[in-house]
């Protein structure tokens, strides 16, 4: 986003608007009883609210309709229907529901800016002012100016041309007469404000050079430029790891209590919404079912309605036993001191250093079991993963595959260990050819096997029931699939060849919550009933402690603590594990708001050189005594084990490490 | 999407239309027209030697550049040709000739687009280096100074000339497209299953590119027409007694005015040619992108 007020609005001429109390066209007893609902909930979070104030923006009567084309038959689309909401100032309000309930469509038409064609009608009134209706120029000044907008993704809101600094200029000159230099002044200002480090050399940065949550702080300080009186986050956190998620809800939180600007958060993790929202909105199939407090809704034992069944999939998984130990056999992979740089480009002539992505990584994966590895991106897992799949001699360290040292395959090894170690994609949207045919896809690593067709045929069925599609869905293309049948789609491609190994790339973080506990289970019934062995590779703790038996946790491109994925999730012994469990959001309201916790701040990405990696943003660093910091900056530490009888292993130099953490 | 992912899938022609290629194009008059065009374009030069009793080279000296009449209906040439005949023959020349050219440069392009997309490197060096370098000459130029030793060999030789400098566009485009493609996920997968090249290009690669050379293929057809003709009317191309739509523009241009339809005639036939292909190709994209948007 450049700049709300400069981008052309291409729906005003196509949208209608109409007054606010437009009666309801369809389903008129539909709309009654979710109003019924509504208000009932309502009068529950009412009551608990003291100071009654006008509210900032009230929405009624809401619906946007995406008009089909006649002559491609696609029908309309009803998005948003008949959507009422009130936001106080100061105020939070989350909006949950899963992908495609209208949501973001939502928040696009209290902007103006629906995409497509669409008709708009209903009441959007911010501080009692009509927003639906207004001209281009008059919906200009209030996007940016009232309303400030955030977006998921960061990189795509920032123009990579432009230093950030001028961009946050832009938006301030687009609001206020002010001049140029003072502009800039007002961009370090903003800057400093959403935590960004040295404010005055940082804004001659461009948007590459910041990571993922630094950039998102950049557009919150863009979306606040002009001083708005509501802010609409559309899922600000969901591209970022946990780790540094906490820190930008944290900032959201300030900005709204500083400047008492009110917040509307979109989000599909009622992780975040229990941590910092007032209330909460749950939206399905573009109708609000439920809506009230964020205490009352999410604490209650046995939540209601669509909220209850999205809680029920991430409550399941929180309160999940940890993974029953399998029985293990035989070491199926083993790696060890694995290494992986990559060349930097080299700037002006100087060589930069190489990149480590993977720089000494050993685990053993025993069959039968699962290991997990564990990090943030730009830790070196997805790296790890690759450089198996290659199935090639690796820049350096040593890698077995059922026994076969990798740099010394024959062509006949390397055509039969293709058969035996499979892979699942984190996105089936973009591993499954959308030409194909879901039969076709299934088979492929059976065609390309060269198997007979009577064996094909029999396989694809056989394999379609094993992960729980219907017959029949050998005839679709994947396009006709939801995400989660596309996924079951990839799983049954990765174990036509019944293969031995299976790794498995994030294989649900791209799929709904609901669906994500249904699609481990099936992956660990196959693994169980298959006798397969799983590489994980997941940011998600909560997956993690469900489906691993062991787990390495990456820093990196290193291994700071591995052991029994329950005793290191239980009782981390590194400080970087320790702060990524804790924040690991929880759905518990009263749980997640009291709890203290570990926050990472820093670069990810910055490493000093010599000594500890994690040195940067250690938490344990600062308060450790003098002879152990000293170790830190000098020497690298390695994998100790970290109690005589326990398997668990840990790299950090802190001696009482335990203590330090608890007193923490 | 609810729960339980396995319960519904969508019906076949219901909720999602993705109805055949040829369905969406019988409900786009564009290519109902630029079809019916070329249908009866097609029929004639097939059909046409067999409906009057003259051929092209049939002269007539009792009605030399007779005006259209009943026995000659768009009138005779200098020597009491048959115009209608030349048209014809010209038209047959000229269609053979599109299509040859289409399909011979359409198969360069895509066996050269795809090795230096796919195998990239040096490869992809070497080819491009070679299309930039035929994009370079002047493409006109080099056929007329190589045309006078074509002169006495078979019209075919000069197929292949036109296709020569017809296809390094295209295999530019198609590089570009199998460098995207090339990274797309599903084609890694392909190459972790154990797939090899060969595999990768038939069965991930091409079908992503089927739309795209269909297109172009359509388009080379119009563009070698009217390259032929333009060759044809310098006399570069075909050679009396042959005749193309070129040569007859060529041969009626001198008495365009006195004679109109000696000129008229196959400038009329050239133009509603080249207008068949170019809509029927028009509607064909469009009706591919809109299959695309439905298969993602």
């Amino acid at each position: 986003m450049r700049s709300d007020a400069e981008q052309p609005d291409p729906e005003q001429p196509g949208a209608k608007q109409t007054s606010a109390q437009q009666p309801s066209t369809e389903q008129p007893g539909a709309a009654e009883s979710d109003a019924v609902t509504t208000d009932a909930v309502r009068g529950v979070a009412a009551g608990s609210d003291a100071a009654e104030e006008p509210a900032l923006l009230e929405v009624a009567g809401l619906s946007v309709t995406f008009t089909g084309d006649r002559r491609t038959r696609r029908p309309d689309l009803r998005a948003v229907r008949e959507v009422n909401l009130t936001l106080r100032r100061g105020e939070c309000l989350a909006m949950v529901g899963e992908s495609g309930s209208g949501k973001s469509v939502t928040a696009s038409a209290l902007i103006g800016l629906v995409p497509g064609r669409a008709e708009v009608r209903g009441s959007v009134r911010l501080a009692g002012r009509e927003l639906l209706g207004l001209d281009d120029r008059e919906m200009s000044r209030v996007r940016g100016d009232r309303i400030g907008m955030v977006f998921q993704d960061p990189l795509a809101a920032l123009l990579p041309v432009t230093s950030v600094g001028r961009q946050i200029a832009e938006a301030v000159r687009v609001h206020r007469r002010v001049s140029r230099a003072a502009a800039l002044r007002r961009a370090v200002d903003l800057l400093d404000q959403v935590g960004i480090p040295d404010a005055a050399r940082r804004a001659r940065a461009f948007p590459y050079e910041f990571s993922g949550g630094m950039r998102q702080r950049v557009a919150i300080a863009v979306a606040i430029a002009g001083d708005p009186d509501l802010l609409i986050a559309d899922e600000p956190t969901s591209a970022l790891d946990t780790t540094v998620q906490a820190g930008v809800l944290n900032l959201l939180e300030a900005l709204r209590k500083d400047r008492g600007c009110s917040l509307l958060l979109i989000t599909h993790d009622l992780g975040v919404v229990a941590r910092s929202c007032d209330r909460v909105a749950v939206m399905r199939d573009g109708r609000i079912t439920e809506e009230g407090g964020v205490l009352p809704l999410l604490g209650a034992a046995v939540p209601a309605g669509h909220l209850g069944e999205l809680l029920a999939a991430t409550r399941d998984e929180e309160r999940a036993a940890p993974a029953a130990p399998s029985a293990a056999g035989a070491p199926v992979l083993r790696v060890a001191g694995l290494r992986r740089h990559y060349r930097a480009r080299q700037r002006l002539g100087r060589a930069a250093p190489p990149v480590r992505a993977v720089d000494g990584v050993s685990f053993t994966v025993l069959a039968g079991q699962s290991l997990a590895l564990l990090g943030e991106s730009g830790c070196g897992k997805t790296t790890t993963l690759h450089e198996i799949l290659r199935l090639a001699a690796p820049q350096s360290g040593r890698i077995d595959v059922l026994g076969h040292d990798l740099s010394r395959l024959t062509p006949r090894d390397r055509r039969e260990l293709r058969r035996q170690v499979q892979v699942v994609f984190q996105d089936p949207a973009a591993s499954l050819d959308p030409r194909m045919r879901v039969g076709d896809i299934i088979a492929e690593p059976l065609d390309i096997q060269r198997a007979s067709a009577a064996h094909r045929a029999t396989r694809v069925e056989e394999l379609l029931t094993m992960v729980e599609l219907p017959p029949g869905t050998e005839r679709l293309r994947p396009g006709l699939l939801s995400g989660g049948q596309r996924q079951r789609v990839a799983i049954a491609r990765a174990l036509a060849t019944k293969p031995r190994l299976v790794l498995l790339d994030e294989p649900v973080s791209a799929l709904d919550a609901s669906l994500r506990v249904g699609m481990m289970r099936l992956l660990d019934n196959l693994r169980a009933t298959m006798g397969l062995s799983y590489l994980l590779v997941s940011h998600d703790i909560q997956l993690v402690r469900r489906s691993a038996d062991q787990v390495a946790v990456l820093y990196l491109g290193k291994v700071v603590e591995h052991g029994p994925a329950w005793s290191v999730l239980e009782n981390p012994q590194h400080p970087y594990t320790r702060a990524l469990v804790d924040a690991s959001p929880t759905t518990d309201p009263a749980r997640e708001r009291s709890r203290e916790r570990v926050v990472l701040l820093g670069d990810p990405h910055a490493t000093p050189g010599v000594g500890c990696a994690f040195r940067p943003r250690c938490p344990l660093f600062p308060v450790s005594d003098e002879a152990t910091r000293g170790s830190c900056v000098t020497s690298e530490p390695e994998l100790r084990q970290t109690h005589p009888e326990k398997r668990q292993f840990a790299a950090c130099h802190s001696r009482q490490l335990k203590t330090i953490i608890d007193a923490y | 999407m609810t729960a339980e992912p396995s319960a519904a899938l969508p019906a076949r022609a219901g909720d999602v239309r993705r109805d055949s290629l040829a369905l969406r194009m019988l409900r786009d008059p564009m290519a109902v027209v630029g079809a019916l065009l070329l249908a009866l374009l097609v029929g004639l030069a097939v059909l046409g030697p067999w409906l009057w009793p003259y051929d092209h080279t049939t002269q007539r000296p009792e009605a030399m550049l007779a005006e259209p009449s009943a026995k000659h209906w768009l009138g005779t040439a200098r020597l009491g040709e048959d115009v209608l005949a030349q048209c014809v023959r010209g038209l047959q020349k000229s269609l053979v000739i599109g299509v040859l050219v289409a399909v011979i440069s359409t198969a360069l392009a895509t066996a050269v687009g795809l090795a230096a997309g796919y195998f990239g490197k040096r490869a992809d060096r070497a080819l491009m280096w070679g299309v930039d370098m035929l994009l370079i000459l002047p493409s006109f130029l080099v056929v007329a100074v190589i045309s006078p030793t074509l002169r006495d060999r078979s019209w075919l030789y000069m197929v292949l000339v036109i296709a020569l400098f017809q296809w390094t566009l295209t295999a530019r485009v198609i590089r570009a497209r199998t460098l995207s493609l090339r990274g797309r996920q599903f084609v890694g997968a392909a190459r972790y299953m154990g797939a090899g090249a060969g595999w990768i290009v038939r069965k991930h690669l091409v079908p992503h590119l089927v739309p795209l050379l269909v297109i172009d293929c359509t388009l080379h057809v119009s563009a070698a027409i009217l390259s032929e003709a333009g060759l044809s009317y310098f006399g570069f191309g075909i050679q009396a007694p042959d005749v193309s739509l070129g040569s007859l523009v060529a041969d009626g241009s001198g008495s365009a005015l006195t004679y109109p339809w000696v000129f008229l005639a196959p400038v009329g036939f050239l133009v509603v040619t080249v207008t068949g292909v170019g809509l029927l190709g028009e509607a064909l994209r469009r009706a591919l992108d809109e299959g695309e948007a439905h298969a993602v």
